[in-house]
């Protein structure tokens, strides 16, 4: 579903503009570096924009009677060209839209960009890169990734409209319900059929030779490397981030454990302790030193199991010696 | 569904790229500047004689152009004149008052206007001209380049996704919900496949030909009319005057 020209107001759709611009520029040079090193690849980049906007042309079966949907290519674009590139055949492909079928328009150009080629071309491969990273079956993925991308799209369309056109009672909030209620009728089981069937077209397309395609269904071994790095970059955010928020938090409170915080509200409700420990540490540094006796047993434990199994590979000529090569 | 490509082929107009893209482009500017009471009426049926009469466009295929987008601006009007709150009780209160109505109504109005101008440059001038036009106004190439080998790929892709549905149909391949999924699955898969294929030929059919990496193709230039330009610019001013002679009175969308 694209904003029609003229719906949004001057400011409104120049900012959009100014927001997709980088997006799209960014894909424009990175085409433009790929055409200079492989100049034969303008081709294909043409091709699947040709592709594109005739699978965004193409009637869905609908799932509920009445609603004719049209689907957007979003998924399968996202998996199979990377959203960079995504972004310039999008705009590509809705600017035809727009002189071609009349559907959206020139001014709202940007808005329809940055929900359809940006946000939802970018969540689409966020959930399909995550979900192999995470380790769910295939075909999940490809279908989280088509619905995510459509149900994203969706969702930036009415934040769009209700940022042009607030309510007069209850503002932007109430807009957003609105619009979100009434895109939802055409627009989630657009989601869903449009999630099925990017599954099947995935799948034919990979029961047929991938060699074939040319590097460009890169499913197995050339994804392995990027999913490595992403999985350190997930790794390093799930450590860092607690770990800034304390820092930010400032007093020592926020350290304070859970057991003694737990205890204090259970008593200052008028309940009483009924026993006491057999045994209590004499001063805090024994208790600390309790402590770092416990994690210093506990790391050599995890870190001989480690250290076994990695010696078991070494002696095994017949696996490799790092994972990630 | 092509409808508007043959069409601007056979407008009247399809010599004149610049010109009307001028028109165009400013009708569609001033749409949005402009308080829509008194000038996106004018500018609705500016472009809609325009059309009709400059171009030569049937009237059965300007309105079928102009129904595509009704769907999405009546259900937006709709949504706009509508007012929803919860009141402070916690109950849904639904309101439709003169305010939220004379909203709802400029905004489809002015976007009315608007889709009437942008499809004035649609319907009346064909794509290769507004492209062989981008390219000598040195617009990035890359992008010119793409845009053209979309624009000449797609009525290939699209005659060819359309034999392959024809074929899946004679075979009862539409014939209830089920099967029509698998045989869409299957047409999306073989036409991209297909795409691939093509791709491939073209390059190798390019490169036997001394590709430089450029498509060059031999472009018409035609001559602008000096008149017609000073024309345009006086309808232009004519609707900012206008506007800003109601600027205090005219009501305004948001």
């Amino acid at each position: 579903m694209h904003i029609a020209e003229g719906f949004l107001p001057a400011g409104h759709a120049a900012g959009w503009w100014l927001v997709s611009a980088p997006f799209v520029a960014h894909g424009l040079y990175s085409v433009g570096r790929t055409l200079r090193e492989k100049p034969e690849t303008k081709l294909m980049l043409g091709a699947s924009g040709g592709f594109a906007f005739v699978l965004s042309a193409l009637k869905l079966p609908s799932l509920a009677s009445g609603s004719c949907s049209h689907a957007t290519g979003i998924g399968l674009g996202a998996i199979l060209f990377r959203p960079p590139a995504m972004a310039v055949l999008g705009s590509i492909v809705l600017l035809f839209q727009a002189m071609l079928l009349a559907h959206g328009g020139w001014t709202t150009l940007g808005a329809n960009v940055f929900s359809m080629a940006i946000v939802g071309s970018w969540v689409a491969y966020g959930l399909f890169h995550g979900g192999r990273i995470v380790g769910l079956p295939f075909a999940v993925c490809v279908f989280l990734a088509a619905m995510g991308g459509d149900l994203a799209t969706y969702c930036t369309t009415a934040l769009q409209l209700a940022l042009a056109h607030p309510d007069a009672v209850s503002g932007f909030a109430g807009a957003v319900a609105k619009f979100l209620v009434i895109l939802a009728w055409t627009q989630i089981p657009l989601a869903i059929s449009e999630g099925m069937l990017t599954v099947l077209a995935i799948n034919m397309l990979t029961a047929y030779d991938p060699s074939q395609l040319g590097g460009l269904v890169d499913f197995p071994q050339r994804i392995a490397r990027r999913h490595a790095r992403l999985l350190t970059l997930g790794i390093a955010l799930l450590i860092g981030v607690p770990l800034v928020i304390g820092l930010l938090g400032g007093d020592e409170a926020s350290f304070a454990g859970a057991d003694g915080l737990v205890s204090e509200s259970i008593e200052e409700q008028g309940y009483q302790p009924w026993c006491s420990s057999l045994w209590s540490p004499p001063n805090a540094e024994i208790e600390s030193l309790l402590f770092s006796l416990q994690a210093a047993i506990g790391a050599g434990l995890v870190f001989y199991c480690v250290g076994y199994h990695r010696g078991q590979h070494a002696k095994d000529p017949e696996r490799p010696h790092d994972v990630s090569d | 569904m092509y409808l508007i490509d043959p069409w601007a082929n056979h407008s009247r107009w399809r010599e004149r790229p610049t010109e009307v893209l001028l028109l165009s482009a400013g009708l569609v500017l001033l749409t949005l500047l402009l308080p829509p009471l008194p000038c996106a009426v004018v500018i609705l049926l500016l472009s809609a004689v325009a059309i009709l009469a400059g171009a030569g466009i049937p009237l059965g295929v300007y309105l079928r152009t102009m129904a595509v987008p009704m769907s999405f601006l009546v259900m937006g009007a709709a949504t706009l004149a509508l007012s929803v709150s919860v009141s402070a009780e916690g109950r849904l209160c639904l309101a439709v008052t003169p305010d939220t109505l004379t909203h709802a109504g400029l905004v489809f109005l002015r976007s009315m206007a608007a889709v009437s101008s942008m499809m004035l440059l649609a319907l009346a001038v064909p794509m290769g001209e507004i492209l062989s036009l981008l390219r000598r106004w040195r617009a990035p190439i890359v992008l010119v380049e793409l845009m053209a080998l979309v624009y000449r790929l797609l009525f290939v892709f699209d005659k060819t996704l359309s034999a392959m549905m024809r074929a899946q149909a004679c075979r009862l391949g539409y014939r209830n919900l089920r099967t029509s999924y698998r045989s869409l699955g299957a047409v999306v898969a073989a036409l991209f496949i297909r795409v691939i294929d093509r791709a491939r030929r073209l390059e190798r059919g390019l490169a036997a030909r001394g590709d430089q990496g450029e498509l060059r193709v031999l472009a018409c230039r035609h001559p602008v009319s000096r008149g017609a330009i000073g024309l345009i610019l006086l309808i232009h001013l004519a609707l900012v005057s206008l506007g800003l002679l109601v600027e205090g009175g005219g009501p305004w969308p948001n």
